[in-house]
């Protein structure tokens, strides 16, 4: 898997490589693929705002050999996530999201903000209507800070107050998605580089990775559309106090639908179902299901 | 330059189905290195060596009270030629899961010396898979802290 992992690195930083002796980048509406980043401008949106939320349970802890065991601690996280988006030239954006989240326990909750993320999406080639199947390529990058308590930081013995990793993690990759025919599709490729952090007893660091997102759907009726796609995340082996772990490498597959339907013009409302964990092969990892109902709305 | 991307992704869609197959192959291949962990783990160190003689409760994961973390069981200390110590102290014992990164509730462990066996109770695991008992314990007046592996089904 090590070898997967710098072979997508770079090709990923051949990609770049290449995007920096392009200079042809066509203007034209499309959309990326979405999965990383829940907010996407297109091209002649200036500002844009996200509000969602999700609600994940029927947790399982799966082991280094894929199998499925128990996990204490909350049985349902719930998520409401803002986020805003403001446009600097047609094809960059900036964006900020902010979720707030709750864990359920039985009738025990616990409220808390998650962890912040910035992001940025550069769009290296936009589609042109008269060329309908050449993708929209996107250079994507985001600093995730970690604002809220991990695990290793709980001072509950049922781990109400544990909603994030602790962990800051910056991302770069690249989003492409054919967007201009009735069947749509995209494919991104994100490199993930935590940072190492002292949480608890240990410093850890859970290791790089990299996120492959494969999309494909159909379009409905004007800008509704509806798309099926698998979620792959690799990560090396994570480091305890400096010290690689043995079979610590992660392995996550997920797969998801996700329903946009445009009730009016500038607004969308975006359903999403996830299983992540029980699909093909995984290790070392959290399985979950969350379903999402997001509201998008344009208004410059 | 189109052509160029469209290599780089279609050579980017290959890998990662190369890689989906891949680590199902190799997942599935150790799954006999499982069948070997034991809940009866073992660890030796420069100055002791510790052993799980037996689990009165568990190992199992945990509820979400203190109440309900009941996992205990006795471990063995012997020096690390083999022998009875003369004196034992233990000043610290925690679960981790170091394949994680992360522990669990540990506040709430007691543990008693009787002879050469430390018998510890209300040890928590908050999920399945494999974990490490740390004991911290001064043997013979030296300290040295080891980890023994524990597998909760």
């Amino acid at each position: 898997m090590q070898w997967f992992i710098r072979l997508k690195l770079i090709i990923l930083m051949a990609i770049c490589y290449l995007s920096a002796q392009s200079g042809s980048a066509l203007a034209c509406a499309s959309c990326g693929s979405g999965s990383d980043d829940p907010l996407i401008l297109w091209p002649s949106e200036q500002f844009k705002t996200y509000l969602g939320f999700s609600t994940s349970n029927r947790f399982e802890a799966v082991d280094p050999e894929g199998k499925r065991g128990r996990e204490s601690g909350p049985t349902s996280r719930d998520s409401l996530t803002m986020a805003i988006g403001k446009a600097l030239r047609n094809d960059l954006f900036f964006t900020l999201t902010l979720p707030l989240q709750q864990n359920r326990l039985g009738s025990n909750s616990l409220r808390s903000v998650g962890d912040p993320m910035l992001a940025a999406r550069w769009s290296w080639l936009v589609p042109d209507f008269t060329e309908p199947f050449v993708p929209q390529v996107q250079l994507m990058g985001s600093y995730k800070f970690a604002n809220s308590r991990a695990l290793q930081e709980s001072d509950r013995s049922d781990l109400l107050d544990a909603f994030g990793t602790g962990i800051p993690e910056t991302k770069l990759g690249i989003d492409t998605f054919w967007g201009q025919n009735f069947v749509k599709g995209g494919f991104a490729l994100a490199g993930l580089f935590p940072e190492e952090r002292k949480l608890g007893r240990f410093t850890v660091f859970p290791g790089n990775g990299v996120r492959t997102t494969a999309t494909l759907g159909i379009a409905l009726r004007d800008n509704d559309k509806i798309l099926v796609g698998v979620v792959n995340e690799i990560r090396e082996r994570r480091r305890n106090d400096g010290v690689r772990v043995e079979g610590s490498e992660v392995l996550s597959n997920a797969i998801f639908l996700t329903l946009d339907w445009s009730p009016a013009q500038h607004h969308t409302i975006r359903f999403s179902l996830t299983d992540k964990g029980r699909v093909f092969q995984n290790k070392n990892m959290i399985a979950a299901s969350s379903a999402s109902v997001a509201w998008l709305a344009t208004w410059q | 330059m189109r052509l160029r991307i469209v290599f780089a992704l279609l050579l980017l869609l290959s890998c990662s189905i190369v890689e989906v197959s891949c680590s199902k192959s190799s997942a599935q291949g150790s799954s006999s290195g499982s069948q070997a962990a034991s809940a009866l783990g073992q660890a030796k160190g420069n100055i002791f060596t510790a052993k799980i003689l037996s689990w009165s409760k568990g190992p199992e994961v945990s509820g979400d009270s203190v109440s309900e973390m009941n996992n205990a069981c006795v471990i063995e200390i012997k020096t690390a030629d083999d022998k009875v110590p003369e004196s034992i102290s233990v000043s610290d014992i925690f679960p981790f899961m170091k394949i994680h990164g992360h522990g669990a509730p540990d506040d709430q462990i007691t543990w008693k010396v009787e002879g050469n066996q430390i018998i510890a109770s209300k040890i928590s695991f908050i999920m399945s898979g494999p974990w490490e008992l740390h004991v911290k314990a001064v043997v013979n007046g030296q300290t040295e802290e080891l980890e023994i592996p524990v597998v909760v089904p």
